[in-house]
């Protein structure tokens, strides 16, 4: 019984453990059908999701080509031995080929023109290296043009293969390239033009300024001739225009210069108050006889020499008060200078120039600093002038690092104001405000004299006569360079040529007398061409001590150096009867002395006048004469000798003039001798050459005596 | 505490005692599972213990010494169903260093809601291995058996050792040591 309880027992615990069992079993089954229909559904809805981006790749990729394709970009594939895999319609349009041509082919060698296979090269190596590029490259199409394109490559990857080949994008940049090539073409032909018109504009203006300097040479000489006053008259005009010129040319050549920055400032001591007293002086000078004054207002600070460039502030402050006299009618200019600021090793002084005059309409402040600019046309036509000065103004105080402004009211006047930088220093300029006419006299031995002149005849003149007195002295070939000598050296006369290029006889005088340099109260002497009062005048006002008109005679000189020099004893060097022996002229030993003299004596205008007509007038008429000589039209012969004779004797030729008469009567005997006239023809025709270069040489020393007044 | 331990000492307790001392055991414990075990099913930890207790009991055996029999019969029955496991292990040093991070990591993958003791294996020498056991079980002795019947299978011998790290046996020290 009790086993056979255990045993129910035992089947019963078997029974429902095995149910148990089942039940997990069941429950674990539907868990793993569960787990495995999950995995279905997952499973497809990947695929699904693996087929619609499949899709959507291929459509974006097509998109993507296609654009680019309507882009006019034309698209190639190439493996990575450059054959060619896969061409696309628009590349195949740009070439002129068909896809079906191509592909299979090599690339470079369809394409590829000799010279662009080393670019090729290296984009292929880039590419095998993974790099995109882009690069530009000429390629040949079917019917063997050649066109500019523009490619970027890229290198293309295949899952399982790696590297595959590239692809390239090529654009067709050949209008773009020969635009480019035009350009530069272009370009280098202007660059070239710009600088041949450079040249030619650096040439131009010196070959203009040397025949001008030569003619306002010429008329500084004529000054000298003792022209009547219609000539004088004339050649006012005509220096006038020719230094009108020469400052346009100047103007011209500054800007150039500035613009191109090839002007240079210097840095070197110099006497402001000095610089701005001459200006003001030379222009009151001007001014005489008009109802306009100018004044001069300088900083009482200002007792320094300043370190700076003096000439390009000389032009600077010459321009503005040429312009303010210009253009003010009456009432006066008033010039400024008054420190600004004062620093330690520099300081700023600003500068001002104001007139009474016309006044500039505020609409045009803005146009007046720039070149070739003038307020208006009528401006121009009443005041003249370049419209450079302004600009040139402007840009040599910006060059120095200032700044200049402008102020105006039309009808009121116009007032300008530039500031300057400029250097300290230690040396104080010599208090000398005014000058006044007290000469020095001069004593002892040793003592010397400068001489300022510009006319070479009249330099040689002059030295000759103070050599021969035994006068040491120093010679300025113009009036710049006699005032630079005059700030190195004291003398004990100043003899100064009145009409002179740079520096004319007055300013260079002025400048003497107000700036601080050793001649401030040496006598000068002022050589004129005009007795005229006013002239004197003009002398006196500018500063010097004494005149003396041209042609002057070397006795008349050494009286007026006697007079300064008084104590000097040239007495004994002096010979008082043979003023004229160190410069007596004697005609060519060819030519008749005695009929000459008989002619002219000491005439030598006359003189002058017969050898220039026989100069002008023989040649044409000699060929005259040589025209009927070979025409042996002997009644015209004679005629001519006849006519011709005459104008040999007035040059002191009286052989010629003997033979032309013989000549002229064998000529007008019947029956004509040939032979004697050939002979006589020939005789004269000979000779000619070197009676011209007599006469023409004879001519210019008695030019030069004219000059020296002899 | 999964239903194979059960099911493997019951059939152990009936080998060994008859059916009528399972009965017994079964019938003095407080069982929620009815004394009904499948291998496959899950059931509390404290009925072990009851029926290790209560055979103890009846057979005079101390718990100690039952715990490492069962052991050594268990590691037997799990070359049995799971022998594939072992052929890529060459020696039991191998495999018992292997439990923490490899079989343990397996068992949880088939069984989440296994509870598993932790071991910490260092080789104190080429023939001594230390490993230290926890578990709130308190079964170190049940391990022991395991190990002993490891030893067999591989065919070596040595001398396996226990220490108790902690009063009430959750952290034990286990030593083998494999005679040359």
């Amino acid at each position: 019984m009790t086993e056979l309880n255990l045993l129910k027992r035992r089947i019963e615990r078997e029974r429902l453990a095995r149910k148990q069992a089942e039940a997990i079993l069941e429950a674990k089954a539907l868990e793993l059908y569960n787990a495995n229909m999950e995995l279905r559904t997952l499973n497809e809805s990947l695929e699904q999701k693996v087929a619609e981006r499949t899709e959507q790749l291929s459509a974006s990729e097509e998109k993507y080509r296609g654009i680019i394709e309507n882009m006019e970009l034309g698209l190639m594939e190439v493996n990575t031995e450059g054959v060619i895999v896969r061409a696309y319609p628009r590349f195949c349009k740009m070439v002129g080929y068909q896809e079906e041509e191509l592909v299979g082919l090599n690339a470079a060698s369809v394409f590829l023109p000799a010279e662009f296979l080393p670019v090729l090269k290296r984009q292929d190596s880039d590419r095998a290296a993974g790099k995109a590029g882009v690069y530009e490259i000429q390629i040949m199409k079917k019917n063997g043009e050649r066109i500019w394109v523009l490619i970027s490559g890229t290198p293309i990857y295949d899952a399982e293969e790696g590297f595959v080949g590239s692809i390239g994008i090529h654009y067709d940049i050949t209008y773009q390239k020969n635009l480019q090539r035009d350009l530069e073409e272009a370009k280098n032909r202007a660059e070239e033009a710009e600088h041949a018109q450079k040249q030619f504009l650096a040439n131009m203006s010196h070959e203009i300024r040397t025949p001008l300097n030569a003619i306002l040479g010429m008329s500084h000489l004529l000054y000298d001739t003792q022209p009547t006053k219609e000539q004088r008259e004339y050649l006012d005009i005509l220096k006038n225009s020719a230094e009108m010129l020469r400052n346009l040319i100047s103007d011209v050549l500054d800007l150039s210069k500035i613009r191109a920055g090839k002007l240079e400032t210097q840095q070197k001591e110099f006497d402001i108050k000095g610089l701005m007293r001459s200006l003001v002086k030379s222009s009151q000078l001007r001014l005489e006889d008009r109802p306009l004054s100018i004044e001069l207002d300088i900083d009482p600070r200002l007792e320094n020499l300043v370190v700076g460039d003096d000439l390009l502030l000389n032009q600077i402050l010459s321009n503005l008060i040429n312009n303010a006299e210009k253009f003010t009618e009456k009432g006066r200019i008033t010039v400024a200078a008054h420190i600004k600021a004062l620093r330690k090793t520099q300081f700023v002084i600003a500068f001002t120039i104001s007139d009474t005059g016309i006044g500039i309409p505020k609409e045009k402040l803005n146009l007046i600093f720039q070149a070739f600019r003038q307020v208006d046309g009528d401006i121009k036509r009443k005041f003249g002038g370049t419209g450079l000065g302004l600009a040139i103004v402007k840009q040599l105080i910006e060059l120095q690092g200032g700044k200049i402004k402008v102020k105006s009211r039309v009808g009121k006047g116009t007032t300008f104001t530039f500031t300057l930088p400029f250097g300290l220093s230690n040396r104080k300029i010599e208090q000398i405000e005014t000058y006044t006419p007290q000469y020095q006299r001069l004593n002892g031995q040793g003592k010397k004299l400068l001489v300022v002149e510009d006319n070479y005849m009249n330099r040689k003149y002059i030295g000759s006569l103070l050599e021969k007195w035994g006068m040491p002295f120093d010679i300025a070939v113009d009036g710049r360079k006699g005032f630079d000598m005059a700030q190195q050296e004291l003398y004990d006369m100043i003899l100064m040529d009145i009409q002179m290029p740079e520096m004319d006889g007055y300013e260079t005088t002025i400048a003497i007398r107000q700036s601080n340099n050793p001649n401030q109260n040496t006598p000068i002497l002022a050589l004129t061409a005009s007795a005229l009062i006013s002239q004197k005048d003009k002398a006196f006002k500018a500063g010097f001590s004494d005149y003396l008109s041209k042609p002057f005679r070397p006795n008349q000189l050494f009286e007026k150096i006697e007079k300064y020099c008084k104590s000097i004893s040239y007495e004994e060097v002096v010979d008082n009867d043979d003023h004229t022996e160190g410069v007596k002229f004697a005609y060519h030993e060819r030519l008749n002395h005695e009929l000459l003299t008989e002619l002219y004596g000491d005439d030598w205008g006359y003189a002058a006048d017969m050898f220039e007509t026989f100069l002008t007038h023989t040649p044409a008429e000699w060929g005259q004469l040589v025209a009927a000589f070979h025409a042996k039209n002997w009644q015209e012969v004679g005629r001519l000798a006849h006519k011709i004779k005459p104008t040999f004797g007035m040059v002191g030729l009286s052989d010629i003039e003997k033979i032309l008469l013989t000549l002229e009567q064998n000529a007008k005997n019947q029956p004509v001798d040939d032979a004697r006239v050939t002979q006589l023809f020939e005789a004269v025709e000979q000779e000619l050459p070197l009676i011209m270069t007599i006469v023409g040489a004879d001519f210019e020393k008695i030019s030069a005596q004219l000059v020296m007044g002899h | 505490m999964k239903g194979i331990v059960f099911t493997e000492f019951l059939d152990l307790v009936e080998d060994n005692f008859g059916y009528k001392v399972v009965d017994d055991i079964i019938a003095n414990s407080q069982l929620s599972s009815g004394g009904v075990y499948t291998s496959i099913g899950t059931y509390p930890h404290g009925e072990i213990v009851q029926l290790v207790m209560n055979l103890s009991r009846r057979t005079q055996i101390p718990v100690q010494q039952l715990l490492q029999i069962y052991g050594k019969h268990f590691f037997n029955v799990l070359v049995k169903q799971y022998g594939h496991f072992l052929k890529a292990v060459p020696d039991a040093f191998s495999l018992l260093e292997s439990i923490e991070h490899y079989i343990h990591v397996e068992v949880r993958k088939l069984y989440p809601d296994a509870e598993l003791p932790h071991f910490e294996t260092k080789r104190l020498d080429a023939l001594t291995l230390e490993m230290v056991y926890r578990s709130e079980r308190k079964m170190a002795d049940f391990a022991v058996g395991l190990i002993e019947s490891c030893l067999l299978h591989y065919g070596e011998t040595g001398v396996v050792e226990k220490n108790n790290l902690t009063d009430d046996g959750t952290v034990v020290q286990i030593r083998i040591k494999k005679s040359a």
